[in-house]
């Protein structure tokens, strides 16, 4: 287990207090928790990637900063009208 | 350990350490527009920290570039989804986007 998979299981613990805010609160609350998760686990591929030392693996993250982006805009999008 | 080694752990600690107050700080405001403002150090220190720790290991190989890559996306679309956000908790809130008459009155626009 080197120092870029230990950072990757301390960023695990960032986790926690999204999933709590995403529990709480109102929409919009929500809508920011999941906005903050998606951050962090991209931030947790790209040190696992790195972990694993393979550089493929580094695609994963970026699609997933790519996706956390569009799907956050969707529902801003959702929670302006219907919710 | 060597002054490489070094700064790829310094960079990496200072990345965790700035996400988790992030996600502290979102925990314990009370408002959305509060919680927003702590999103913005998540996805601009760490992102740019671990991308410069990965070009420190790998230099600019293809693991380094996407690091990078990965860091510019993260710091580019950040402020896009935080203005939808608080956009979209406005409009939730007093129903619609423009200002209103009563409201330009006490602000800078005449």
């Amino acid at each position: 287990m080197n120092e870029w998979a230990v950072a990757a299981l301390a960023l695990l613990a960032g986790l926690v207090p999204c999933g709590v805010v995403c529990l709480r609160g109102g929409p919009v609350d929500r809508l920011i928790g999941l906005e903050l998760a998606g951050t962090v686990d991209t931030l947790v591929l790209l040190l696992l990637a790195q972990a694993y030392d393979r550089a493929i693996y580094f695609d994963l993250a970026l699609a997933l900063a790519l996706l956390s982006f569009a799907g956050g805009l969707v529902f801003a999008r959702f929670l302006e009208r219907w919710i | 350990m060597s002054p490489r080694e070094l700064a790829v752990t310094a960079l990496l600690v200072i990345g965790v350490a700035v996400t988790l107050m992030s996600c502290l700080g979102v925990l314990l405001m009370r408002d959305p527009y509060d919680r927003l403002h702590y999103t913005a150090p998540a996805a601009v220190i760490p992102p740019v920290a671990i991308a410069a720790a990965v070009v420190l290991e790998e230099r600019l190989s293809a693991a380094g570039i996407k690091a990078l890559l990965i860091a510019l996306v993260l710091v580019v679309t950040n402020p896009v989804l935080g203005h939808a956000t608080a956009r979209a908790a406005r409009i939730r809130e007093h129903g619609e986007w423009m200002v209103r008459d009563e409201e330009r009155e006490g602000g800078v626009r005449q």
